[in-house]
């Protein structure tokens, strides 16, 4: 049995341990690091292909979401990595949406040591002015990506599958997606179109849409029209484990198997312990 | 009452409380560790108690600010401990629990005097698993929001029962949420209180459950006292703490954005996992179905088994021991179902 004065040594020590945990670096409760653009290690929040969802003709208004939420994150394509075959498209509906898409995919090209310049990115509507914007500096909203596992979103210029744009209008909120181009060799749409016009001609061609949004509600609403693709809604610095994860639609194993399993094996322990089952002991 | 009274000294003076009458023998099997998972849960209980007043001083229960008081929570870094001590606690709190549950009946304690207590620890499970079930429903998650609305479908079917107090249904002037909250942090606390005063005061009145074999023998051959016991208990406690904080800091808790009307996407935490697949057969009413069954074989636990025989391996407490040693092994099962079957909707 413990004396009483190794028990005030223990709780003492203790206590001093606490103390270095509450107040340490907040970083290493942050945990991870990485870069910049994505220090923060948040959850996930699906939003699936649902026929519930309300269409608003194709067009979006926030307006109509008031429990939308609102996320003020900036990049996390760095972090993203799409399992070998598979096909996503990545959309931002945020007015920083230039922000999102390309600082994460120009961290990400930096990171694969790409030069930058040798990326080129089509995209950008702007109030109804396309743009193209090259040396990773801006994308406007949209990143349509065929990507191979452990490659960058976008890759450099003569790998890259298709880049489109989405139009924010900020003066009204009103979302409304624009595809004023896709790659040739995939297929090109001219004009301007809603987002569901063009999915699905994608739905084939897509196994997975990631959006990042201030409207939660948003693209689930917007695939309604289109294939059952899955879409999630992601929030920064998703790793790869966890985009396989969403994709297979399931929850981690961890998750599922941590709290069991121990239940489980303590419950063994006690079989034995007290003799539930005869254990024939040697000696 | 005889561990606080006044006791006078040899000087006559007067003291409130007197360390010597804790020194009285308790069985040396108390200090292990399948004796101590009943006062462990009491300082886990004590622990959710603080630290959930801490966070009720910035949470918000209105559907439109709460899922944002709980990222302001998370944002600040001795709150986010506070809240993962907060959530790991209420994670082990059913491990401890079932382990609770299953020394009990491994060794027999629930038989004879102890039979009122097997009862009050069954009502005292209902009600821990309520008070979790409304804290996951809080963070306002979509896991939380679709938590709330299978509860709100049950409380639909059964409104004639008093059911429409968990529905919206009851009034426009209070949301669900405040409701649940109102729950959570004063009326099931307070039964919670009762049912550990009762209890605790029936361990006090029939002794500490000593090992079957030690059962004849432990008054004299005991070699630890009530005081060691504590001390004991201080110790395992300190060290839960410990454990805790540990995982609160290197696992932290996370807020996860608000909730999507009209979707049903998330699945729930894993004490509430195994419902999963069972709503796939019964829909929502598995909610109900299934802990009904959990409860109703604990509940016949001591009337199937009269016998003053405390033996595993014995008579009709093996009928016992098999159900006990039923719900880990089912909860493991039903978990990885919930991990392999397809989701389905279920409202």
């Amino acid at each position: 049995m413990m004396k009483g004065s190794q028990l005030y040594k223990f709780g003492s020590l203790t206590f001093v341990l606490m103390l270095l945990m509450i107040f340490q670096p907040v970083q290493i409760v942050n945990g991870h690091g990485g870069a910049s653009t994505s220090t923060y290690k948040g959850p996930m929040l699906l939003v699936p292909y649902t026929n519930s969802s309300p269409v608003i003709d194709g067009k979006i208004n926030l307006k109509d979401f008031p429990e939308a939420g609102h996320f003020n994150i900036t990049g996390f394509l760095d972090e993203v990595r799409i399992s070998h075959n598979k096909t996503a498209m990545f959309v931002s509906v945020t007015t920083d949406g230039a922000e999102f898409a390309g600082v994460g995919v120009k961290n990400r090209a930096l990171h694969k040591n790409t030069n930058p310049d040798s990326l080129f990115f089509v995209g950008g509507v702007n109030n109804g002015s396309v743009s193209t914007v090259k040396n990773g500096s801006y994308i406007q909203s949209v990143v349509l990506s065929h990507s191979d596992y452990d490659a960058p979103v976008v890759e450099t210029s003569n790998r890259v599958s298709f880049v489109g744009a989405v139009n924010v209008v900020n003066d009204t909120r009103n979302y409304e997606f624009m595809i004023p181009l896709l790659p040739e060799n995939y297929h090109r749409s001219s004009g301007v179109g809603s987002v569901t016009d063009i999915l699905p001609e994608l739905g084939a061609l897509l196994d997975l849409v990631v959006i990042r949004g201030e409207g939660d509600n948003l693209l689930s609403t917007v695939v309604t029209k289109t294939q059952p693709i899955p879409v999630y809604l992601l929030r920064v610095g998703e790793t790869a484990a966890q985009i396989e994860q969403i994709m297979a639609n399931s929850p981690s194993w961890e998750t599922i198997l941590l709290w069991p399993s121990i239940l489980f094996i303590l419950s063994v322990y006690f079989v034995v312990k007290y003799e539930v089952v005869p254990i024939r002991r040697s000696n | 009452m005889d561990s606080i009274e006044h006791v006078s000294d040899n000087n006559g003076s007067s003291k409130w409380f007197d360390i010597n009458v804790l020194r009285y023998a308790v069985p040396n099997s108390a200090n292990s560790f399948g004796y101590v998972l009943g006062s462990l849960l009491l300082f886990s209980f004590l622990v959710m108690g603080i630290t959930g007043a801490l966070l009720g001083l910035f949470y918000t229960p209105n559907p439109q600010l709460a899922n944002q008081s709980v990222t302001e929570i998370t944002n600040n870094v001795f709150m986010r401990y506070i809240r993962g001590v907060h959530i790991w606690t209420a994670e082990i709190i059913p491990v401890l629990i079932f382990l609770h549950i299953i020394r009990i009946t491994l060794t027999g304690s629930y038989k004879g005097k102890r039979q009122i207590n097997w009862f009050l620890g069954i009502i005292l499970l209902l009600t821990t698993f309520t008070l979790i079930f409304t804290g996951s429903v809080l963070k306002w998650d979509q896991a939380g929001f679709e938590a709330l609305a299978h509860f709100e479908e049950i409380g639909k079917i059964f409104a004639p029962l008093g059911g429409i107090l968990f529905t919206s249904e009851l009034t426009v002037t209070a949301p669900l949420l405040s409701r649940i909250y109102l729950f959570h942090v004063s009326i099931l606390p307070m039964v919670l209180i009762l049912l550990i005063g009762a209890h605790v005061t029936v361990i006090k009145l029939v002794g500490i459950s000593s090992l079957p074999k030690e059962e004849k023998i432990w008054r004299q051959e005991s070699q630890i006292s009530f005081l060691d016991h504590i001390k004991a208990v201080t110790l395992y406690s300190i060290s839960f703490f410990v454990a805790i904080s540990v995982l609160s800091l290197f696992f932290p808790a996370v807020s996860r954005p608000a909730p999507i009307v009209g979707t049903e996407v998330s699945r729930p935490d894993w004490i509430f996992l195994p419902w999963y697949p069972l709503e796939n057969i019964w829909g929502v009413m598995a909610i109900v179905i299934f802990p009904s069954i959990i409860t109703f074989l604990l509940f016949i636990i001591p009337l199937i088994d009269r016998e003053e025989n405390r033996n595993p391996r014995k008579g009709r407490q093996r009928i016992a021991v098999a159900i006990v040693l039923f719900i880990p092994l089912m909860i493991l099962v039903l978990n990885i179902l919930s991990g392999v079957l397809k989701p389905a909707q279920h409202l």
